[in-house]
């Protein structure tokens, strides 16, 4: 295949400025009856300080199974390989001691389902006040007065009797609220939210996402915020990666990705978001389901459903880098002529 | 994680589909075979073997079982060949079994299914008269009406059904308040059917999978209850014999002739184990999302 | 959680008032029962039923004058022995049965939940291989099987315990019955507490203690222990009925002095009165450990205090 733009493989490249967290060639394994399924293919990015990297894909996509392997949260079946380099130091299967030292205090994640992820026998108060009773060897009446100060900022109503009370007692949005609370005292350098407004009203995912962006700027901690929402994404993002079929897909800054697209996943992807002023034309649906990670296609996972494949998609497409402007963008499709 | 579109299969009915995974299930089919055979020795066997159960054989008193006579399980206190003795136990053990599970289920499946059909008043009452039914020790109330009616093998059956019809009252109640809201129950009441018919030829038929299985399960839990009556000498009664009675028995001679302990044991062990695996092998071939 | 306690006192008294009602009038109505008109019963005692039982007033009077006098904590006199009541019999059986149960379920709670546990945290370990065979054996051998088998092993074979009997509460005496009473629950107890915590520390909430960074023994501890034992604290009450028949079996087996061959006699002899008695203290016994466990678990567990 003769091929006239220069490609080279991703990992090799040395970025210019320094990374706050860096992830190099994460691969993740499950170990199922049916034999080793792979969930994450190949994948790599790497996060400035005060930066926040939107993590885009449907179910499937292997988005949270990378979360989870950075975060060593992985099922007892599953094996990530791979390189997850915190402030220069390599945390991808540290020994648990070891780890806790980063996770919790310096990496701090936010699941998706508030109703579960909070432990409905113990009270708000304990389960606050233990983080930093154990990461900062804080006193309990210290730690109480901490939370206390984050409940305040994060505009939580009555703090001392939401201290006192259960998470049952609450509604998904509080709860969602408490648990980025929690996963904020320690003050981390990245913050990893995983579909933190999925499962909540849209009223409630707005403050949500307003309260992310003012703790950002107050803070300057680095968010990586994984969702299927592209509006999300677009509010709040520097970098977008998309994945699909547990590959990148493409990866570029926010407005890069949105008017640059140069993957056809993305790009329709975009397209079939309805629109207000195109309200009655039919609804651009992608043809097709996502691929079942035990029927993975040869080559690129999307070309089932592209429009574009031909035979060249039989492979797969290394990521390919294009220079918009001053930021790097990458893409992985073999049809490298103009945008999607 | 959705996959791709499977071909289309053949229409099977739901009973050969539940056949073919029972099949499948190793453990279960070797149960059933288990049990098949140890019902036909027990029911064949006597009149095969050359010693009666009660016939005492002075020449062979407390004989070690041995192939190298005619008594292959050995012989008790008075003589009495064991082999013979353990089948003709398991005869009435396994009747007992039997019987009182058939009017244990049909107790259970005639309340539940009144209950559940009728609903309101008369279900509450109903099923709180079964809640405290639950709350009552039933091995002391089974030896109490021992106590007082005596030790009739009817009357023994009699006592431990008073105890066993609930687990299915409460299954068959449930089954049937999902099945009223059906449509087809709808369509019987239109067309001017009455309540009992319904009750009888439309719900009960379709519970009969769940029931099956039911049943499976309380044979055992049953014979056990048969078991520990007998044991504690409350239950069948001399010169009949039980697995129960058997085990008691042995238990007495344990430091002279512990085989007649054993034997019984492992058999009555052995049964209900299959039992239990044949019980969950018909509930994970007809309901396989059940685990 | 006043007003829950008093709401489920309010059911419990109804259930326990039906069921000696049933019981009684089971006993004082049945063809061939003890006052049956027939029988033959030696004249002292008689005159004690007749005094004691009320048997000239009607049936309803009788039944609330029973009740009157189980309120007083009187379980009535012997239908065999003229000299001697209930109470007197229990009174000297009580402390030997309560003395093996106790000390049976406090040795199984603490050795289940510990085994189960550790299965629990350590999959397919030996632990944890161990813990399944355990309770595989102990739901499929009944305890009277079991029984036996333990005498034939430590007391004829290897003869370093006594086969039977009880001799003021020496420990010889007790340690095969508490064996028994204990590996049977144990079996139990292990196999719901090892379910109960792979499910506790495969939750979403488990997850989030992980992810803050928190050390095994605070996740453990803190986090796990408390929803893992609700599904053992509820398995507790119906673990008490199914102690009273392992308590019967094991009393037999053992000749020991307890509730339980009482009960086991008094059937034998057709002591009525005696089984009646008996079957009443012990129904209230088991109401009242049910009525604790339903406490215990609004307790443990603050969602269900609603």
């Amino acid at each position: 295949m003769a091929c006239a733009t220069r490609w080279t493989r991703r990992t090799a490249e040395v970025s210019t400025h320094s990374s706050l967290l860096e992830v190099k060639n994460l691969n993740v394994h499950f170990q199922t009856p049916e034999g080793e399924l792979q969930a994450v293919r190949d994948l790599s990015f790497s996060l400035r300080q005060g930066e926040t990297l939107g993590v885009v894909g449907e179910s499937g996509s292997g988005k949270s199974q990378t979360m989870l392997a950075m975060m060593g949260l992985l099922a007892n079946n599953a094996r990530a390989e791979g390189q997850v380099l915190f402030k220069g130091d390599n945390i991808l299967n540290l020994p648990t001691a070891q780890l806790n030292r980063v996770r919790g205090p310096r990496l701090a994640m936010v699941f998706q389902d508030p109703m579960t992820s909070l432990n409905p026998f113990l009270k708000i108060e304990r389960q606050m006040t233990e983080v930093l009773q154990t990461h900062q060897n804080a006193s309990r009446g210290q730690a109480r007065a901490a939370a206390l100060q984050m409940l305040e900022k994060l505009r939580i109503a009555d703090p001392l009797r939401c201290f006192n009370s259960y998470p049952h007692q609450f509604s998904g949005g509080m709860r969602q609220r408490i648990m980025i609370a929690m996963a904020l005292l320690s003050q981390p350098d990245v913050l990893i939210a995983d579909e933190p407004t999925t499962a909540l009203d849209v009223t409630v995912q707005a403050q949500i996402v307003a309260l992310l962006r003012q703790l950002q700027q107050e803070h300057g901690t680095s968010i990586i915020m994984v969702t299927h929402d592209l509006g999300l994404v677009a509010s709040l993002s520097d970098q977008v990666m998309v994945m699909y079929g547990g590959r990148v897909m493409e990866h570029a800054q926010a407005d890069d990705i949105f008017y640059n697209t140069r993957h056809p996943y993305t790009r329709a992807l975009l397209e079939s978001v309805p629109r207000l002023e195109h309200a009655d034309d039919a609804l651009l649906a992608i043809p097709g389901m996502p691929p079942s990670l035990r029927n993975m296609p040869p080559g690129c996972p999307f070309a089932p459903r592209c429009a574009r494949a031909d035979n060249d998609c039989q492979h797969p497409a290394p990521l390919r880098l294009v220079t918009d402007g001053a930021a790097d963008h990458w893409f992985a499709c073999h049809h490298t002529d103009a945008p999607a | 994680m959705p996959s791709s579109t499977p071909a289309a299969e053949p229409e099977r009915s739901p009973w050969r589909d539940a056949l073919l995974r029972f099949r499948r299930n190793k453990a279960a089919v070797t149960s059933l075979v288990f049990l098949v055979c140890v019902t036909a020795l027990c029911v064949i066997g006597p009149w095969l073997l050359p010693h009666a159960y009660d016939s005492t054989d002075w020449d062979a008193l407390k004989l070690a079982p041995s192939l190298n006579h005619s008594h292959w399980w050995g012989t008790d206190e008075s003589g009495r060949d064991l082999l013979v003795r353990c089948l003709v136990g398991g005869r009435i053990s396994l009747m007992v079994g039997i019987l009182t599970t058939l009017t244990s289920i049909a107790l259970g499946v005639v309340w539940g299914a009144t209950a559940g059909y009728l609903g309101g008043v008369v279900d509450q009452l109903m099923m709180r008269i079964v809640d405290i039914m639950y709350a009552v020790p039933y091995l002391l109330i089974a030896i109490l009406l021992v106590t007082v009616l005596g030790r009739d093998f009817y009357l023994v059956v009699l006592a431990i059904t008073a105890f066993s019809w609930m687990d299915t009252a409460r299954l068959v109640r449930g089954q049937t308040m999902s099945l009223r809201k059906m449509e087809f129950v709808e369509a019987a009441r239109a067309m001017g059917v009455t309540t009992p018919r319904i009750v009888f030829e439309h719900i009960v038929p379709n519970l009969m999978g769940l029931v099956l299985v039911y049943a499976t399960v309380t044979v055992p839990s049953v014979i056990l209850t048969e078991s520990v009556l007998s044991f504690l000498g409350l239950g069948i009664q001399e010169p009949m014999t039980s697995w129960g009675v058997l085990i008691h028995d042995g238990a007495q001679m344990l430091d002279s002739a512990a085989w007649l302990l054993i034997l019984p044991a492992l058999m009555l062990s052995l049964t209900l184990y299959s039992f239990n695996y044949l019980g969950d092998g018909l509930r994970d071939a007809l309901d396989p999302k059940d685990r | 959680m006043f007003a829950y306690t008093f709401r489920r006192l309010l059911i419990t008294i109804p259930t326990l008032l039906v069921v000696i009602g049933v019981v009684y009038i089971l006993l004082f109505s049945a063809p061939g029962g003890p006052f049956d008109s027939e029988r033959v019963v030696p004249e002292a005692i008689q005159a004690q039923l007749m005094s004691k039982y009320h048997l000239d007033q009607p049936y309803w009077k009788q039944y609330l004058l029973y009740i009157w006098q189980l309120l007083q904590g009187d379980l009535g006199v012997s239908y065999r022995y003229a000299d001697w009541s209930v109470n007197e019999l229990v009174a000297s059986a009580l402390p030997v049965s309560l003395a093996i149960g106790g000390l049976a379920i406090a040795l199984s709670l603490v050795i289940g939940v510990l085994l189960g546990a550790l299965a629990a945290l350590y999959r397919n370990s030996f632990v944890d291989y161990f813990v399944m065979a355990l309770g595989s054996v102990g739901s499929v051998v009944p305890s009277f099987v079991l029984g036996p088998l333990l005498v034939l092993a430590f007391a004829i074979g290897l003869q370093w315990l006594p086969s039977g009997g009880w001799d003021h509460f020496s420990w010889p005496f007790m340690v095969l019955p508490v064996s028994l009473l204990t590996l049977i629950n144990v079996s139990t107890l292990a196999r719901i507490m090892r379910a109960s915590m792979v499910e506790v520390m495969n939750s979403n909430y488990i997850r989030t203690a992980r992810a803050k960074g928190l050390p095994m023994h605070l996740i453990v501890f803190r986090h796990a222990l408390r929803p893992s034992l609700l599904p053992v604290v509820t398995i507790v009450g119906p673990l008490a009925v199914s102690s009273i028949t392992s308590a019967l079996v094991t009393e037999s087996i053992f000749s020991i002095p307890g509730l339980g061959i009482l009960v086991v006699n008094g059937a034998a002899n057709r002591d009525y009165t005696l089984v009646l008695g008996l079957v009443v203290l012990i129904t209230t016994m088991v109401v009242l450990v049910n009525l604790c466990v339903d406490l215990m678990y609004a307790f443990l567990d603050p969602r269900s205090r609603a």
